[in-house]
């Protein structure tokens, strides 16, 4: 049986986003890497811990499989003369190696081809040569200059055997052994062969698969640990054993929110829950390997209980000033670059709640707009920024303020992220959406913009935030309007100088570009281009359009009003009259006839159908479907006399334009074509 | 382990033998108020230069906004960092670092020490570091760092700056809850010498600083340094820096900063600071090795 090899790279500790990087990736790239070696092997493996990448095949063939290649030499005619082999073609043979050729037929002449076969390396020798060339070109997400190199980390060791011989390999200045290190302060290992090295190194407490180190801190009980905690302690241990510890129980008079995440975000630990959901004053850590566990546990409880003694001096400390008397607090704090301080942005707030109060009880939305920004001054958030709204929630509660402006203190906020909810109270929703025009608004206006690789003011984040605000509800707000006034505000209250035309068009390309991604990720792209036919159109209505032209595209109605409509676009080629047509003009009965079904369509131009329901919109299209397609099949718009062929694109350039109000139906593709 | 050898003067007279054991030269502290053991000359200057270097020393460094009169058991106005430079970084850096954690009291095979992601980087400087937060059983003892890049420039010898957080350690070593219960030797408590300091300290920082002399000490610091760096005077002109620096930090500490000035001031202390990195690179002079 073919023996196995393995090459294993000892570093010091290896970051997150690399170890996730290599976890997910290096597995497929080293498989193809041996492939691309020919290196005959069974199964290939690749694990990843803090302090080492692990490369593993198993029975691997001594020599590289290269299959013969098939050499095209010089033409029949130049190598065979009176069937004597010329000097071209023993040096082609000669070249080649080999003694005997064929002829074959090539591009319609007769050709000497020869079958070579590359020389087949030793597996030692390919991978002494190729590995470290391989490994210090693969892409890492995070590199660093280790003096002399540049890697992912410093490398500290290798360990390679094929079979029971050591692989010497040497990356950077150091080269392999037949050693391996354990954990910090357990002994180096020696490694006989490489077939035991998977037990060896397990016996010394190194779980090499990350997907058993993620098991073996889930399984302890049977309560759900969050993933992300879980995840992080498989990422930077390589024996995690879970421990338990406590703190002092009267410092859970401490806000469940900030234990929580001193507990489980600063120090990657589980908190403990009781039969009713309650914290309990414990606490579980994962431990790095077998280690005197009472210590260990006397460092994470002295940690905590000194965090939450701070906390606790904070929550008595903050309450001392209550949130409405902190306005001269947030002067002092920037809200952003050139954009003055957080006192202003609330009073900006305040102005677009009055101008936007977007259906709900407008004294509440600017109660919890005043009191929005407060808690960023308080000594809690200073300290835990991402409690920022939670503290204000829970301040804002014991100073007894109204509990729906309590709770949109906090859901404004959200969705923080993708996976998060959008705010499911109306105050916290509005104040939401205000909150990210006047952020947006304000970042555009000086200037700042985002690319497909830069955001650093989170703008995307704050304009899909705004979007899914507005798609999951009917919120009626003008938003070229709104975002209009939030400018303006910017003028009023902090004076600054705004090429309003300029960054209002900004604003809207940058609108309709998230909006046409964000659509996309839930509606067919055709359907989406077609609804996105003018500027800030609102994500609720673009989602109604869509959703009712979802139920229509297997009618035939549909199918011949897109067409009509595809008809217009291409004989007027885009050259719409705003003219009405004249009535005195009109000759063939087939146009008398449309233009007296649009009449009755279209009553009044003041009369918007912005409030007609749109199904009956749609049907209303439908009805002049006849009338389009015998328009089209009988009257001759392009004729001969100027004042007829004016009228008639007239005619029909007020169909478009009244089409065009539900959706450019031109861009809906249909299978196999219109 | 007998009580007086977990004391804070034993602790730093064992991290100094045992650094000095390795090369490095044991230093003074910087004899000026400096926020971290990085800002000291000792480290600012020298890592920025193309030689080898290796160095220790215990900094003070003083946090005016950290000051809490003397109350918080964790946080104090003044606390003292021990400072270690190796340059460039020896391959074995992170063992003799577990080794001096053993020197210490802490055997590794008892504790789970772990070296956790966190990176340095000062925008303004062009400056950034790859580097780890080491955890002692949960708790941050030591920040460890490659410097990687200063002044925009990548630096020809990478330097490794490894900061222990004395009281913290001490706290651990000695079982306190409170840092002002920490033994300096076997007689004298950290109480006993620092607690009158803290409250004074924290009192004058948060209440009774006089903003309107220190708005001109500044000046006068910022101009001075200024002056310093036209006629190529890199020393005193960093040590204007710093004084400058800690003058901002006890404005802020007293909340006497408008947002703006907050941000003026805090930009004059960097392009002082910055003059002086650049003038280190640009000029090498001085060049030496303290390796034998």
């Amino acid at each position: 049986m073919n023996p196995d090899f393995f090459v294993e790279i000892g570093l010091e500790e290896l970051p997150f986003v690399a170890m996730k990087q290599l976890f997910e990736e290096m597995p497929q790239a080293f498989e193809k890497w041996l492939q691309e070696q020919s290196i005959v092997h069974e199964e290939s493996f690749f694990w990843v811990t803090p302090r080492r990448m692990v490369f593993y095949a198993t029975k691997v063939e001594p020599l590289q499989k290269i299959l013969p290649m098939k050499t095209k030499g010089p033409p029949v005619s130049v190598a065979l003369q009176n069937e004597v082999e010329t000097p071209a073609l023993k040096g082609f043979l000669k070249k080649c190696g080999a003694d005997t050729y064929e002829i074959e037929t090539w591009n319609g002449q007769d050709y000497i081809f020869c079958t070579v076969q590359p020389p087949c390396k030793k597996i030692e020798d390919v991978v002494k040569d190729q590995f470290p060339l391989w490994i210090q070109a693969f892409p890492f997400s995070s590199q660093m200059n280790c003096h002399q190199y540049r890697f992912v980390r410093p490398v500290r060791w290798i360990c390679s055997m094929y079979g029971d011989t050591l692989l010497p390999i040497a990356l950077f200045s150091v080269t392999s052994d037949a050693y391996s290190l354990g954990l910090r302060g357990f002994p180096s290992i020696p490694i006989r062969s490489a077939s035991e090295y998977r037990a060896i190194i397990k016996q010394n407490h190194i779980m090499l698969d990350t997907l058993e180190r993620i098991q073996a801190i889930q399984n302890k009980e049977s309560t759900q640990r969050p993933f992300h905690i879980v995840e992080k302690n498989a990422f930077c241990t390589e024996w995690p054993i879970v421990c338990n510890a406590s703190f002092p129980p009267d410092l859970l008079q401490v806000p469940k929110e900030a234990i929580c995440t001193m507990i489980e975000d600063h120090l990657i630990c589980f908190t403990q829950q009781d039969q009713n959901g309650e914290l309990t004053p414990s606490f579980q850590f994962v431990m790095n390997g077998p280690r005197d566990e009472k210590n260990v546990a006397r460092g994470y409880e002295k940690v905590i209980t000194a965090k939450l003694e701070d906390a606790k001096f904070f929550f008595l400390q903050d309450q001392k000033v209550p949130l409405q008397d902190r306005s001269s607090h947030i002067d002092r704090m920037i809200f952003m670059k050139g954009l003055g301080t957080v006192l202003q942005k609330t009073n900006r707030l305040l102005s677009l709640a009055r101008a936007f109060p977007c259906g709900v009880d407008e004294e509440v939305l600017q109660r919890a707009a005043y009191l929005s920004k407060m808690d960023l001054s308080t000594h809690m958030v200073e300290e835990l920024p991402e409690l920022q709204g939670t503290m204000g929630r829970i301040y804002g509660s014991l100073q007894g303020e109204n509990k729906e402006v309590c709770k949109a203190l906090e859901s404004y906020y959200f969705p923080k992220r993708e996976s998060d909810p959008i705010p499911d109270d109306s105050i916290g929703r509005s104040l939401g959406i205000i909150d990210r025009i006047d952020t947006l608004s304000g970042a555009f206006s000086i200037g700042s913009s985002v690319s497909s690789s830069a955001d650093p003011l989170g703008l995307r984040r704050q304009m899909n935030g705004l979007l899914r605000i507005l798609y999951e509800n009917p919120i009626s707000i003008d938003l070229k309007k709104a975002f209009s006034y939030a400018l303006s505000c910017y003028q009023t209250e902090n004076h600054l100088e705004i090429q309003k035309e300029e960054v209002l068009q900004a604003l809207s390309d940058f609108y309709s570009s998230r909006l046409l991604l964000f659509l996309q990720s839930f509606h067919r792209y055709d359907l989406v281009n077609a609804v996105l036919c003018s500027h800030w159109i609102h994500p609720f209505e673009a989602k109604e359009t869509i959703t009712l032209l979802e139920t229509q595209l297997l009618e035939e109605e549909f199918k011949i009003l897109c067409e009509s409509f595809t008809r217009i676009q291409n004989i007027t080629k885009g050259e719409y009259s705003c003219e009405p047509a004249q009535e005195s003009l009109l000759k063939d009965p087939q146009e008398i006839a449309l233009y007296d079904a649009l009449k009755t369509m279209v009553p009044n131009e003041n009369k918007s159908t912005d409030s007609e329901d749109l199904v009956i919109q749609l049907k209303k299209m439908y009805s002049l479907n006849p009338f389009i397609v015998d328009f089209f099949d009988f009257v001759l718009v392009h004729c001969d006399d100027p004042a007829t062929k004016e009228n008639r694109l007239r005619l029909i350039s007020a169909i478009n334009t009244y089409f065009l109000r539900f959706c450019d139906f031109s861009k809906i593709v249909f299978q196999g074509g219109h | 382990m007998k009580n007086d050898t977990n004391t804070l003067c034993h602790l730093i007279q064992v991290l100094q033998a045992f650094w000095e054991e390795q090369g490095c030269v044991i230093l003074p502290s910087w004899d000026m108020e400096i926020g971290a053991g990085t800002m000291s000359p000792y480290t600012f200057f020298y890592v920025l230069k193309d030689n080898s270097y290796k160095a220790c020393y215990v900094q003070p460094s003083r946090r005016p906004v950290d000051g809490r009169y003397g109350d918080n058991p964790n946080r104090v106005y003044k606390h003292h960092q021990m400072q270690v430079i190796l340059k460039p970084s020896p391959e074995n850096i992170q063992d003799l670092y577990i080794d001096s954690l053993a020197a210490i009291g802490f055997p590794t095979k008892d504790h789970d020490i772990r070296f956790i992601e966190d990176n340095w980087a000062a925008p303004t400087l062009g400056a950034w570091g790859i580097g780890w937060e080491v955890w002692l059983d949960g708790m941050e003892i030591t920040q460890f760092t490659y410097f990687q890049q200063v002044g925009g420039i990548e630096l020809a010898i990478p330097a490794v700056e490894i900061t222990y957080g004395l009281e913290r350690i001490a706290m651990y070593l000695q079982d306190k809850h409170s840092l002002y219960d920490l033994q300096f030797n076997e007689h004298l408590q950290y109480h006993d010498l620092r607690k009158e300091e803290e409250i004074q300290q924290s009192i004058y920082c948060h209440e009774k600083a006089e903003p309107s002399r220190l708005y001109s000490l500044f000046t006068l610091c910022f101009e001075e340094g200024e002056m310093c760096f036209q006629n190529d005077l890199i020393w005193p002109g960093y040590e204007y820096a710093l004084k400058c620096s800690h003058i901002f930090n006890i404005l802020d500490a007293l909340g006497a900063l408008s947002v703006s000035e907050r941000a003026q001031y805090l930009a004059r202390v960097r392009s002082l600071a910055r003059k002086a990195a650049n003038a280190v690179v640009a000029s090498q002079k001085g060049g030496f090795s303290n390796e034998s």
